[in-house]
């Protein structure tokens, strides 16, 4: 179905929610439920905050669907309600988490021809590093990279203006540039592997 | 469809939404165009 039909479908399920069709309101879960659960996974980590949240969005979209005004789409609105309630549920976690962002020292030791294990190593630091990115550029990253989202929809998801997207994104890539380049194109053999 | 001009920060900035396929016709082009001339583009997408 082409981008256009599937919108025009948002539209008119988010017309039945409105008059509190539940009917509509299952079909837009189901259709929203797994990209939503994966974008609140990577911006929250923990999975029963991320199922309440979820829980959470799904409720305010029932409750709130007479406010959908229609000049944006669905799917950016729904987004929107998202990334508001998982950035306050990361703040609400934080304190709970220690989160600790590499020191140059373990950037430094991933020098050098990479054998499996390290890099197996480097994929956790990246990963790590992604948590550590202050939520605002995660969210950037997470909706270009796994929602294929526009800078344009994400400053409507983020309500923040496009350069501000534009400078989160820098930011993130440039932070975590070092820790990619060690990574490099793809597996590179050592000839220490087949002595050992 | 004419090609904005746009220089090398410009166009970094935009790579991640080249590689998603969401930047629109004219920077598209942009970007396209100079990915051809600047190595360091085209190894960052």
């Amino acid at each position: 179905m082409s981008p256009m039909a599937l919108q025009d479908e948002d539209d008119e399920l988010m017309r039945r929610v409105t008059a509190r069709d539940r009917r509509a309101f299952e079909a837009l879960y189901q259709r929203y439920a797994g990209r939503l659960h994966r974008y609140l996974t990577r911006l929250i980590g923990n999975p029963e905050v991320t199922e309440e949240v979820l829980d959470d969005v799904m409720l305010v979209v029932w409750q709130s669907a007479g406010r959908f005004n229609y000049t944006s789409r669905v799917s950016t609105w729904i987004f929107g309600i998202a990334h508001h309630k998982s950035l306050k549920a990361r703040a609400r976690l934080s304190g709970q988490r220690a989160e600790t962002p590499l020191g140059g020292d373990e950037i430094a030791e991933a020098d050098g021809p990479l054998d499996a294990t390290v890099r197996g190593e480097i994929s956790r630091l990246v990963a790590r590093e992604l948590d550590a990115l202050p939520p605002e550029q995660r969210a950037v990253m997470e909706l270009t990279l796994y929602d294929e989202r526009s800078y344009r929809e994400i400053a409507e998801i983020t309500r923040s203006p496009i350069n501000t997207v534009k400078t989160r994104m820098f930011h993130a890539r440039k932070r975590l540039a070092p820790l990619l380049a060690a990574l490099g194109p793809g597996p590179r053999r050592t000839p220490q592997e087949s002595a050992g | 469809m004419t090609a904005v001009g746009l220089g090398h920060d410009e166009v970094w900035a935009l790579l991640p939404w080249s590689a998603n396929g969401t930047l629109e016709g004219a920077e598209e082009a942009a970007v396209a165009s100079h990915l051809l001339t600047c190595a360091a583009c085209r190894e960052e997408i």
